[in-house]
């Protein structure tokens, strides 16, 4: 059961990891278009 | 190295330049909407994808929209390969029985193949299903190659167009780019493949019974599977992720001299032609040949050194009395040889691909550097699809900004003024990868974790990590092997290297097209700085070399050069 959900946590920090990534992507466009209008 | 290698060596060349004008021109009629001879079969798909996916085609994208287009198709793509290879156990086509990929691989495998890196901390025959390589690993080799065509084409539409914020649209791009070129093109390998002795089934692993009944192993287990498919598409699409383990070294994944001169012509052959697709279409094909003489001057003189160095023997086999004569043969397959060892490995470090048919971990040190350093210049001697196209336009507004500064003219490039805000991306493109690479090493090196999977000691060790960070940090994907990779610590900082290294330039990338789509054209004039004659390909090999050397030179000293340095002296590690 310890290991069952050791594995769900490790999936959700990998999903999390990726999601969190991509925001952190948009907040590059965020600021190269920043940067263009400035 | 004797006449028969040199010969080899020149006859990659020509099949190359030969090849480039062709492809290049089918690909800007591709890209233009322009009728090919594909266009009766494959419009009518074509039209059906866009009508069942609710595409516009004729709806053009600004720089932002086109990059949000992509990021979200990347993001789905990923989680999709992240969820298929953690349930692998529970869906069919797995003959083998094989368990649910770990969260930290499936993680690594999916940045992985999503990105065009093909690093690969697993070892496919023994963790892969056959749906996990062909739906999970295969269609991410032709989207993550479709994804950097797509980049590049609107860059170039940037520098053609003027006064305007539309560059195209991205599920076009991606569409059309798939469809009309990858397609076509891996179909026609992977037959040609399969003629050679790549095995394509869905059979289970056959069972052989050994002549060798004495040692206590009977039976052996021999992998099979649909490998012609993976291999035709991993070589044309630069992604490099090989259906077994050792990758191109396998017999059933490159069988005969001819499917190895074959893959190996694969992995240049789009990145070659997209050189002279950009020629054509900003209207200048002598553009599009400087740009190719620069690449292949530096892949000609770096396959030159690696196969050099490795023709040369290792003078410590050497002083126990083993015959060099045939060079460096550790690591290397005797069917295939130092010559097309060494030019492998420089040809798929040139190109973002990262198959090997050759362990580079076993080459000479300098031999090892030629790999090493080819990644670390940035993946844009040929480089990966698209990728190793727009990697070099960025070079070549760095040289046009340098040269502009130096002799006191506006720098310009093709009619569009390079000015403040493209050197800013220019700058995050150029050092993203660098700081990724470096620091990436160095906290590999510093932590238990880290230095727990180096398997050598001193430089060579070294060497085993610095590779692994050059090669997800520029998006190549081959190993030095060595290093156990497949651990929560590598397979994570792996990973995020990998991601960085792919998004966090295309993003910039694109918006450099967006910058440029904006300006107006300036006509030439006595002050324009041409950027076609052989004076600007030595200023651009040059500036590529020295901003290579300066990020990379400290680290690859205390790696292959120290390295090279001691083994006169017989210090091994």
């Amino acid at each position: 059961m310890q290991a069952y959900q050791e594995k769900n946590m490790a999936d959700l920090f990998m999903l999390a990891l990726l999601v969190g990534f991509s925001l952190l992507l948009m907040g590059l466009l965020r600021l190269c278009a920043w940067l263009m209008e400035n | 190295m004797n006449s028969y290698g040199w010969l080899q060596f020149a006859f990659y060349i020509f099949f190359l330049l030969v090849l480039v004008k062709p492809l290049g021109l089918y690909m800007v009629r591709v890209y233009q909407g322009e009728k090919t001879f594909l266009t009766y079969a494959f419009e009518p798909v074509e039209r059906m994808l866009y009508r069942l996916s609710g595409i516009k085609p004729d709806l053009e994208m600004d720089w932002k929209t086109y990059a949000v287009a992509l990021l979200l198709f990347n993001l789905v793509g990923l989680l999709f390969l992240y969820l298929l290879l953690r349930l692998q156990n529970f869906l069919p086509l797995n003959p083998q029985g094989l368990a649910a990929v770990s969260p930290d691989l499936a993680f690594n495998t999916a940045v992985s193949f999503a990105t065009n890196t093909n690093w690969q901390s697993y070892g496919g025959e023994t963790t892969m299903s056959y749906l996990s390589q062909m739906l999970g690993l295969t269609v991410p080799n032709f989207l993550s190659a479709a994804t950097g065509m797509a980049v590049l084409i609107a860059l170039i539409r940037g520098i053609v167009r003027s006064t305007t914020d539309k560059l195209g649209n991205f599920w076009v791009d991606l569409t059309r780019s798939t469809l009309y070129i990858l397609l076509p093109l891996a179909l026609i390998l992977a037959f040609i493949l399969v003629s050679q002795g790549v095995v394509q089934t869905f059979q289970p692993y056959a069972v052989t019974r050994t002549l060798d009944q004495a040692s206590g192993s009977a039976t052996q287990i021999i992998p099979l599977g649909p490998v012609a498919s993976q291999v035709a598409i991993k070589q044309l699409g630069t992604n490099g992720g090989g259906y077994f383990n050792v990758n191109s070294a396998h017999p059933f994944e490159n069988p005969t001299p001819l499917s190895n001169f074959l893959e190996m012509l694969a992995i240049l052959l789009i990145p070659a032609a997209l050189t002279y697709t950009f020629g054509r279409m900003v209207g200048d094909t002598r553009q599009g040949w400087a740009i190719f003489a620069a690449m292949t001057l530096v892949l000609v003189a770096m396959a030159g050194l690696a196969i050099w160095a490795e023709s040369q023997g290792n003078p410590a086999f050497a002083s126990l009395g083993i015959n060099q004569s045939s060079g460096n043969m550790e690591g290397k397959e005797v069917r295939i040889g130092v010559t097309n060892s060494a030019l492998w490995a420089t040809v798929t470090t040139a190109a973002s691909n990262g198959s090997v048919n050759a362990m580079h971990d076993s080459f000479t040190p300098l031999g090892g550097l030629v790999p090493l350093w080819m990644m670390q210049l940035g993946e844009v001697v040929f480089g990966g699809v698209g990728s190793g196209m727009y990697g070099m336009l960025v070079f070549i507004l760095v040289a046009v900004f340098v040269s502009g500064l130096m002799v006191g003219r506006t720098p310009e490039y093709l009619g569009k003024k390079i000015e403040t805000y493209e050197m800013k991306m220019t700058a995050l493109i150029i050092l993203i990868p660098v700081l990724t690479v470096l620091f990436g090493t160095a906290i590999a090196l510093l932590v238990p974790a880290g230095q727990a999977g180096i398997f050598n000691a001193g430089p060579q060790g070294f060497s085993e990590v610095l590779y692994a960070f050059s090669s997800a940090g520029n998006n190549n994907g081959s190993a030095f092997a060595g290093l156990s990779a497949n651990n929560s610590f590598y397979n994570l900082a792996l990973g995020v290297a990998m991601l960085i290294a792919r998004y966090a330039l295309i993003v910039p990338v694109l918006a450099i097209a967006g910058s440029l789509a904006h300006k107006k054209k300036i006509p030439v004039s006595a002050g324009t700085l041409p950027t076609h004659t052989p004076l600007f390909i030595g200023w651009l090999i040059g500036v590529i070399i020295i901003i290579g050397a300066l990020s990379f030179l400290p680290a690859l000293a205390l790696g292959p050069i120290v390295q090279q340095l001691l083994l006169g002296s017989g210090r091994l590690f």
